[in-house]
């Protein structure tokens, strides 16, 4: 059997649930009715948000907050804890958080929103702000920002720009993210290498790998298949030579122009070459690592860090991107904090809200823990901070991070079509230019799609 | 499920019923059966009738549940799908034929390995109902958990089948879930690994089912354990055949899970069966009416399937 649907409705009830009443039941069963028919046919509501006047702090009675996010591994903790210590200095509020996987979080938030039951913050990764925006889910946070007094000399300008949306602006950055070069030190070392002097040019970096090769280590496992991965490393190449995804306006893919090209065909040499192994998925490049088996890994430093810390002997390090390219470019990400539209809001409840982004942004180098780099330069350029190797080393790469382009439905076009491609090429089906040209074609029309669609709304 | 028809009611006792009382009095209020119905209908309606139709009604649209303006497009969405200069209708009929191989090739061996189990099954050895419950254990596993299993298993670099094949001596590590044909080897390996318990038991049950004495008379009458099978077996079985056949085409064309978990649609979508493609265009990119346009595609030619399974066994038995 494989629709599983069928056997889930086999399963029995939980039996330590207490049975409810009749009534209950009746209840539900009609309230689920007429929410799923009104829900189901109510179209949702873009008109513009008008915020009550709010007070300057918070002071009513005791207020729970709903704070939605994908943080489901070791970050989560760590959130948890954050929003702990935010409820002992303002006991009379209580952050409520939820962490669904990112993929079904940006299934399930605006679902809620549409629905009436939105949480009041949320956290998403910056290329879902301009999508969601656009959907109307989540509301402009101009006056919040000013409020808290935020402003772009307080963060690096492309990370706080990320929040923009046409003239405004829809989120707050917690933290930024640019894929970095981990390193296997060990690896290194037994090859002969200087662990202490990673890689950080294209000529270097290929005669490293070589020299791996000669020991018989395939020193760059390179994911063919990977839902998260799998494109990344050629984001990064692609504009380190100069090329661009898309044109400014996001309406044509620009990906299959000679850079690209030329991206691609580095990657897939490695592979050639026996760099890379041959149809590495997900995590094997990850598991190769943990096992001595692999020396470089491109990745976030929000999952690798702690995912490699809490490997006993592990011998690793972090450094910026090697420069395969002409420009230093890394592909970055940031969670930003986002505050969900609700039927109608409440001056005290906002009020909480923003007493929670202020302390939590003030607060954010406890956040650099769990691995990213917070976005405020503050917290980056504080002692503390420099304090954690890992993370500071990373921050190098501040000047050079890149985002996906700010438009509506963008991730959509690049993990659906773009990575796709990549997947087929690194996988040798398809050669570089054949496979980024139908590629370009795909998305040209998603990409026309999404701008008829979200058009409307942004207007 | 059980093709055992339900006991029937014994004969009503002889004596006449008080004759005063009128007819329907007896049977209860004509409505009481309907009122007996009802919870059903109610969920049927919610959760099947109400969506089936609000579906249809959105695929003739340009709909995104998170935008107010939905556009009426008519038929568009259909005739996007047969144009084949659109993009999004050759990647929907790549699906389709994905869907279709994936039918193709798990099918026979869902239908007759399941059958062969039985038949062994359904004899006297000891330690009968251990192997019963072995066989039908890995359908009660829901499919994350055998995806994520089987992925661990064979993952061309670090997995233990290739592990295990390496200390047997072969050199080429083998790309379970990245290239073809070692994908459908995988995916249709995994499923008829996975849910052969479950036609089996159906299986079971059909073999319970036929007349011990059929066999009986064919043993008096000189006939071989293989005569035994084509003319008793088969014909009992005949309607737990044409059930097992239609669900399992079913099942199979609606598969998800596996592909979904193991080979993500690699290697170049060739896997990407059709519901994933629907759920990717309809849940991921929200392009909710071309969605249920595919949605109502893939179901009428199942249906249509489905009737053709029911005709051609309709066939067979008036020969």
């Amino acid at each position: 059997m494989n629709d599983t649907s069928t056997k889930e409705s086999y399963s029995p009830m939980d039996p330590t649930l207490a049975s409810p009443t009749r009534r209950a039941v009746l209840g539900l069963g009609a309230t689920a009715l007429s929410a799923g028919v009104l829900g189901a046919c109510s179209s949702p509501d873009l008109s513009a948000v008008s915020l009550p006047d709010v007070p300057a702090s918070y002071d009513g009675p005791p207020i729970t907050l709903r704070f939605w996010n994908g943080l489901t591994g070791a970050d989560g903790a760590l959130m948890r804890d954050l929003c702990r210590e935010f409820q002992a200095e303002h006991p009379a509020i209580e952050v409520e958080m939820f962490a669904i996987p990112w993929s079904s979080f940006y299934q399930k938030f605006p679902a809620a929103v549409v629905s009436g039951l939105a949480p009041d913050i949320g956290l998403m990764q910056n290329f879902h702000v301009a999508t969601n925006a656009a959907r109307g889910v989540i509301i402009s946070l101009d006056e919040v920002a000013e409020r808290i007094g935020l402003s772009e000399d307080s963060f690096s300008a492309t990370v706080w720009r990320s929040g923009m949306v046409g003239q405004r602006r829809y989120s707050i950055p917690l933290d930024v993210w640019p894929d970095s070069l981990f390193y296997n030190r060990r690896v290194l070392a037994d090859a002969g290498l200087d662990p202490d002097d990673p890689p950080q040019d294209r000529q270097s970096y290929e005669d490293t790998l070589e020299a791996l090769a000669d020991n018989n280590v395939a020193g760059h496992w390179l994911p063919a298949i990977d839902p998260q991965g799998v494109g990344r490393g050629f984001d990064s190449v692609l504009w380190q030579m100069g090329g661009e995804l898309y044109d400014e306006e996001g309406s044509r893919a620009r990906f299959n122009e000679p850079e690209g090209v030329e991206a691609l065909t580095w990657l897939v040499e490695r592979i050639r070459a026996g760099h890379s192994r041959q149809n590495v998925s997900g995590g094997d490049a990850n598991v190769a690592f943990k096992n001595d088996l692999n020396a470089f890994m491109w990745g976030g430093p929000g999952a690798l860090i702690n995912d490699f810390r809490a490997v006993p002997d592990l011998d690793w390090a972090v450094a910026p991107l090697p420069l395969i390219g002409q420009t230093p470019a890394s592909f970055a990400g940031s969670h930003q904090f986002v505050v969900m539209r609700q039927r109608s809001f409440e001056a005290g409840r906002l009020a909480a809200v923003y007493t929670f982004l202020d302390w939590i942004s003030s607060n954010s180098l406890r956040w650099a823990d769990a691995g990213p780099v917070p976005a405020r330069r503050d917290v980056v350029e504080s002692a503390e901070f420099a304090a954690l190797d890992a993370q500071s080393s990373v921050a190098e790469a501040l000047d050079q991070v890149r985002f996906y382009p700010l438009i509506p439905g963008i991730f959509d076009v690049q993990s659906t079509i773009l990575y796709p491609a990549i997947s087929t090429v690194l996988l040798q089906n398809a050669h570089p230019q054949q496979a980024l040209d139908e590629a370009a074609l795909r998305a040209d029309h998603l990409l026309e799609e999404n701008r008829q669609k979200y058009a409307e709304a942004l207007a | 499920m059980s093709t055992t028809a339900p006991a029937r009611p014994t004969a009503r006792p002889p004596e006449q019923e008080v004759p005063s009382r009128p007819r329907d009095a007896r049977l209860g209020h004509p409505l009481t059966p309907y009122l007996f119905l009802a919870p059903f209908m109610l969920v049927f309606g919610v959760f099947m009738l109400f969506p089936a139709l609000y579906g249809l009604w959105i695929s003739l649209h340009n709909w995104d549940f998170f935008l107010p303006n939905r556009p009426w497009v008519g038929l568009g969405n259909y005739l996007e799908l047969f144009d084949p200069t659109s993009l999004t209708a050759v990647q929907f009929w790549e699906s389709m034929r994905a869907t279709g191989l994936f039918v193709l090739f798990s099918v026979p061996f869902l239908i007759s390995i399941p059958l062969g189990l039985a038949l062994l099954l359904n004899r006297n050895f000891a330690g009968r109902n251990f192997f019963r419950a072995v066989y039908f254990a890995p359908y009660v596993l829901g499919v994350s958990v055998i995806g994520l299993l089987w992925q661990y298993l064979l993952n061309a670099n670090v997995g233990l089948v290739n592990y295990a094949l390496g200390q047997l001596g072969l050199e080429e590590p083998i790309a379970w879930l990245t290239a073809v044909p070692w994908v459908w080897v995988s995916l249709v390996g995994v499923t008829v690994w996975w849910t052969l318990g479950f036609n089996t038991v159906v299986y079971l049950a059909g073999l319970q089912d036929i007349d011990g004495t059929l066999y009986e008379a064919a043993r008096v009458d000189g006939a071989s354990r293989r005569h035994e099978f084509w003319h008793v077996t088969v014909p009992g079985l005949r309607p737990v055949l044409l059930f097992v056949l239609t669900i399992t085409i079913l099942a199979s064309a609606n598969m998800f899970g596996q592909a979904y978990l193991l080979t993500g649609g690699a290697p170049s979508n060739q896997t990407r069966t059709a519901i994933m493609f629907i759920a990717e265009t309809g849940l991921e990119q929200f392009r909710i009416g071309v969605g249920a346009a595919m949605s109502y595609i893939l179901a009428l030619l199942l249906i249509g399937v489905s009737a053709l399974n029911f005709l051609l066994f309709r066939r067979q038995e008036m020969k």
